[in-house]
């Protein structure tokens, strides 16, 4: 036994998280040991807390803390307007642009047939009915540039478009050259989205 | 002991892949010269790497992979081939899918067989090219099906021998072929066939991928294939393939029968 019993198990569960392996797991534990009781305190309560106050916004299935998430809920964002993404993290990177000021809805993954996550598991009958309470006028999805994202997107407009026609717009984030990027090194799908996507100036 | 090579280089198609840690990737080539085998991409999900691309579903290239102590590593992609076509048509994808899935859950690892390797090479061709998805796929489902041995017999009856009458063409998929009713009770399993179907299905055994740009089928053709070549794929392989059911429900949208809001 290297570690002393309580020790050990600490070191055991912080093991667990991902991304940590033993060596980083050890150097935490040890931190933790050596912080003041005040500070592991503090961790321990945001551990407790977020699992005790955080559920899923029965709107955007976002997390949040509160009945309805604070972006549901703001007077001030465009209701006319939906971003449809794929985890949470997506909403959050959306949000920092600054430059998105309508609605999200959250599917919770994407479509993957190899993994056996098929349409039914996403949360997309909750998206379709939010288009019965909401004033939305246009869709974006926003999944990632992978077989499984452009599945999904294939997917929803197609449902979008059969069952609300012409009245709703549909459209996808682009995809093509990363900013900083390098033509050189760009890769054939990369520069073919590129071509495909581009715009006129 | 010589010392083993510790790099090698694979002409391979990405078969699968799993996002593991922060920005690495394990991906599931099925390689030409070695069978189907894993490797470890990391920083593949890195804004600029240059394996991100290589590393996507369905893509054709060679790869550079060194040997690591659990995964070899793999170094360097150079594409060849990424399917654009293909990524932008759902039913497309789905059907892609669907044989890289049949491939990845019927083959051992580090086993080649050239043979495979060429007929899904070619059938995602015949998909990057707009050949119908559903023809490529039970094509490639009885091409597999022979390279691994399991040829279905469509002119004897698999319990005498006899040729059988096309008056009834009866299809046992756990027996692998067809069977008469005259040397016994049938199968509870068999699946009547029409006699276009029948004809189909010897085509598709004999013919070249390429060949199946000029063939259009009926749809009740195409759904007593879908039947039989299915039950007999799921027969021998012994489980569900996954990606099926994506392709079913595909072909809901749009018929009523999709996914609807809640009340």
């Amino acid at each position: 036994m290297y570690y002393a019993k309580p020790l050990a198990k600490l070191v055991g569960e912080l093991e667990k998280l991902p991304g940590i392996g033993p060596k980083s797991a050890q150097r935490l534990a040890f931190h933790i040991l050596r912080s003041s009781e005040e500070e592991s305190r503090r961790l321990v309560d945001a551990i407790a807390d977020v699992k005790t106050h955080i559920k899923m916004c029965p709107v955007c299935f976002n997390f949040t803390d509160k009945d309805t998430c604070d972006i549901c809920r703001d007077p001030k964002r465009d209701r006319s307007i939906l971003c449809v993404v794929a985890e949470p993290r997506d909403l959050v990177a959306m949000e920092k642009t600054n430059e998105y000021k309508g609605l999200y809805h959250v599917l919770g993954g994407v479509i993957s047939p190899m993994d056996g996550v098929g349409p039914e598991m996403l949360k997309i009958r909750e998206l379709l009915a939010r288009f019965k309470q909401d004033e939305i006028k246009e869709v974006i999805i926003a999944t990632n540039p992978t077989i499984e994202g452009d599945a999904t997107a294939m997917y929803l407009a197609d449902l979008l478009k059969k069952t609300f026609g012409t009245d709703i717009k549909v459209s996808r984030i682009a995809h093509g050259m990363p900013v900083g990027g390098d033509l050189d090194y760009a890769d054939q799908a990369t520069l073919i989205q590129a071509l495909e996507w581009r715009r006129e100036m | 002991m010589a010392e083993a090579a510790r790099t090698y280089r694979a002409t391979a198609i990405v078969l699968r892949r799993i996002n593991i840690g922060e920005t690495d990737r394990v991906v599931t080539l099925y390689t030409r010269e070695r069978g189907k085998l894993s490797g470890i991409a990391k920083g593949a999900r890195k804004h600029l790497s240059k394996l991100a691309g290589a590393t996507e579903l369905f893509t054709y290239g060679r790869y550079f992979l060194g040997v690591g102590r659990e995964l070899d590593v793999i170094t360097q992609a150079e594409v060849k081939e990424s399917f654009p076509g293909i990524r932008r048509d759902l039913k497309r994808i789905a059907h892609a899918t669907y044989i890289s899935e049949l491939v990845n859950s019927m083959v051992e690892e580090r086993e080649a067989n050239y043979d495979l390797f060429d007929t899904l090479l070619s059938s995602l061709y015949m998909l990057e090219g707009g050949v119908d998805p559903e023809i490529v796929a039970r094509h490639f489902e009885l091409q597999m099906m022979s390279l691994m041995g399991y040829r279905p017999e469509l002119d004897t009856c698999l319990r005498c021998d006899k040729q059988p009458s096309d008056e009834e063409i009866a299809f046992s998929p756990s027996l692998g072929g067809r069977v008469c009713g005259e040397c016994g009770p049938l199968p509870d399993d068999v699946i009547y066939l029409s006699n276009d179907t029948l004809d189909v299905m010897r085509f598709l055994l004999s013919a070249e991928p390429q060949a199946l740009k000029d063939l259009h089928l009926p749809p009740d053709v195409k759904e007593e294939l879908f039947r039989a070549i299915r039950w007999y794929v799921r027969y021998r392989l012994d489980k569900d393939v996954k990606s099926s059911e994506f392709i079913q429900a595909l072909a809901a949208v749009g018929t009523g029968e999709e996914l609807q809001a809640e009340e």
